[in-house]
């Protein structure tokens, strides 16, 4: 057992168990920081595969500017404390056993692949790489993306504005 | 490395983005006072000329720009005409008819919005590349939320929106999921290199992980296009949206969801690959079940609805499942079969929907409003019997030919569940005449609640002319409708 696999295991337990809190507390900011702890779990995962540019992207954006901007949201926002809590689980159960036999379908699919050893270089100027790619070859969905960022710019101007009727 | 491109092939679509930027140019630097309505005429002029260099492409070959991320072949034709051609009729219905209270502010947001969404199902039929695919798809679902939600002062269109992006949120990523699945296998995500894997691929356990990818994006995009299990969500938004983005919704996004579909399945299943594998028959004969579900939820709900839109949504959902068929049937015509009807289908629709808006004026859509239409403005009654009738399926309408032509095409898949599939889709044909007819008569026998003169608004005379003038067109002569250029 060497030191990539303990550190594996960390990242992805909590990924796991910040992604299960988020769904078991009942307090907005606590989901939101349980949140946190998978978001920087998720880019520790990302060093270990030497993505070191996801890694930092994943950081500055989910953790930073997304979680900052949800806890605005709920800054500004009213909370209530409803006691939905009982009514809700009563009906929720039986959603374990689709999601049990999803679980043991995809575990099958995956346990079995051996994946296709190829000789690939890691870590060398990854950045670098990324960013040839994105102005070469995939630059028109780059540029796509600009147009969705509009409309999305767009919808939120719309949605957002305050009316004075 | 070469660097000159062949940028010409995009010319259409840079047409539709320049007048999405000039419009937003224009609006910031127009003074207050003057009417933002005629950019509705500068959005269809646009379309105009995007359509115009788009015939002026048509004798090109198979063209491909930056490593198949765009390209322009016999596929990405024949669905940019329909895409284009439905495009300019929602932005005639949407210059013609009323807005609802309080929209008028929005006027340039909505053309825009419009626009985004045009342009990204155009991108969606030339991309051969599954990133351009998404992100096109993406372009088109957040226009639309957009668009569904923009009448923030109506409680009902604001659960609409809600369950709209809720929905639509999780489809995409549940795509995108099955995206990841593929795109890890395959480790490619041009679907050429893609296709030439698939066919390479002899591990059943690799096998075994396409299919699961392969479901999960049929999933995903199920949603988008609303059938069975996956549309629940699809009558309430519906019915809360305004009358024009109902028509933008069920006429344009759901093909466009089907579109992408039929490029991953055109391309991958080529018909190099269909006879070796076995994964592919169990994949269509799950498609072939879940279409016929959908044609009967879709007509055995319309029954009993008293709200138009809403049946509309219903009937649909059961024009989802037709197309379905279809594109599942796999067959020889099932290409030209599935163009026509688009086209048809997209055709009728944003008619009959012209219609609705017309005779509602941003009012609620209940039947009432249309007893005794043919007393009071009968041009309007036989323009929406006219598509009713090429809704249900009968002759002289272009309805009849392409519901013909995709019957032909699933019997011709040859297989027992495709007999099914077909016997199902003429009996569920029949089904949906109950409601069609239940309008038709209630419009022509009975007497109007109040006497109300409709005005007539140039655009939408325009845009029935020719919804009608196409409609008899290729009914009557369906080479017309089946390009030959595909």
């Amino acid at each position: 057992m060497n030191g990539e696999v303990i550190f594996f295991v960390l990242f992805s337990l909590g990924a796991i168990i910040g992604a299960v809190f988020v769904l078991v507390f009942r307090k907005a900011v606590y989901a939101l920081l349980s949140a946190v702890l998978t978001f920087v779990s998720m880019s520790g995962l990302y060093i270990l595969l030497t993505a070191e540019f996801v890694a930092g992207v994943q950081l500055l954006i989910y953790s930073g500017a997304i979680t900052i901007l949800m806890l605005f949201a709920i800054m500004l926002t009213k909370q209530k404390t409803g006691t939905t809590r009982k009514r809700m689980i009563r009906f929720q159960w039986p959603v374990i056993i689709p999601i049990v036999l999803l679980m043991i379908i995809i575990f099958y699919g995956i346990h079995k692949v051996t994946p296709p050893r190829k000789p690939v270089s890691y870590g060398k100027n990854n950045t670098e790489q990324i960013g040839e790619l994105i102005f070469t070859q995939y630059m028109i969905p780059f540029e796509m993306i600009s147009v969705l960022l509009l409309a999305a710019l767009i919808g939120a101007i719309i949605l957002a504005k305050k009316e004075n009727t | 490395m070469d660097f000159s491109y062949e940028w010409h092939v995009m010319t259409p679509e840079f047409s539709i983005l320049m007048t999405i930027i000039l419009i937003g140019i224009l609006d910031v630097l127009l003074p207050k006072k003057i009417d933002r309505k005629w950019f509705g005429w500068l959005a269809v002029g646009g379309t105009f000329l995007s359509f115009g260099l788009f015939l002026t492409l048509l004798p090109l070959d198979r063209t491909s720009i930056l490593f198949d991320t765009f390209i322009f072949d016999s596929f990405a034709k024949g669905f940019k005409f329909i895409l284009l051609f439905g495009g300019t009729l929602l932005l005639l219905l949407a210059v013609g008819s009323k807005k609802e209270q309080g929209m008028e502010k929005y006027e340039m947001e909505f053309y825009v919005l419009l626009l985004t969404a045009l342009f990204g199902g155009m991108m969606i039929t030339s991309s051969n590349d599954l990133i351009t695919l998404f992100i096109g798809l993406e372009l088109v679902s957040v226009s639309s939320y957009v668009l569904v939600g923009m009448n923030k002062w109506s409680k009902k269109t604001n659960r609409a929106a809600l369950t709209f992006l809720m929905n639509g949120s999780l489809a995409t990523a549940i795509t995108l999921f099955g995206m990841s699945y593929l795109y890890g296998i395959a480790g490619t995500t041009q679907l050429q290199t893609f296709l030439q894997h698939f066919s390479e691929v002899s591990n059943p356990a690799t096998r075994y992980l396409y299919i699961i990818g392969f479901c999960f994006l049929f999933i995903g995009l199920s949603f988008k296009w609303t059938t069975m299990p996956f549309s629940l969500w699809a009558p309430d938004v519906y019915e809360g949206a305004q009358t024009i983005v109902t028509a933008f919704l069920s006429a344009f996004s759901k093909i466009i969801g089907l579109i992408m579909f039929f490029r991953l399945i055109f391309t991958v299943f080529s018909e190099t690959v269909l006879d070796q594998h076995v994964m592919f028959s169990i994949f269509q004969n799950s498609l072939l079940i879940l279409a016929l579900l959908s044609m009967t939820f879709g007509n055995m709900m319309a029954i009993g609805q008293r709200n138009v839109k809403r049946l509309l949504a219903y009937s649909s959902i059961a024009h989802g499942g037709y197309m379905l068929a279809g594109i599942a049937s796999f067959s020889a015509h099932s290409m030209e079969a599935v163009t026509y009807y688009f086209l048809v289908y997209s055709l009728i629709t944003i008619g009959a929907f012209t219609i609705v808006s017309y005779i509602t004026d941003g009012n609620e859509a209940d039947e009432q409003t249309f007893t005794g239409l043919f007393k009071t403005t009968p041009l309007l009654a036989i323009s929406l019997t006219i598509f009713f009738i090429s809704l249900a399926g009968l002759p002289p309408t272009a309805g009849f030919i392409g519901k013909w032509k995709l019957l032909i095409s699933i019997i011709d898949g040859g297989s027992p569940i495709h007999y099914v599939t077909a016997i199902g889709m003429i009996g569920m044909t029949i089904v949906s005449y109950a409601y069609y007819f239940r309008i038709m008569a209630s419009m022509y026998f009975q007497y109007p609640n109040k006497e109300e003169k409709f005005s007539v608004r140039l655009p939408l005379v325009i845009l029935l002319f020719l919804c009608i003038a196409v409609t008899f067109l290729i009914g009557l002569l369906p080479n017309f409708g089946t390009p030959t250029w595909i």
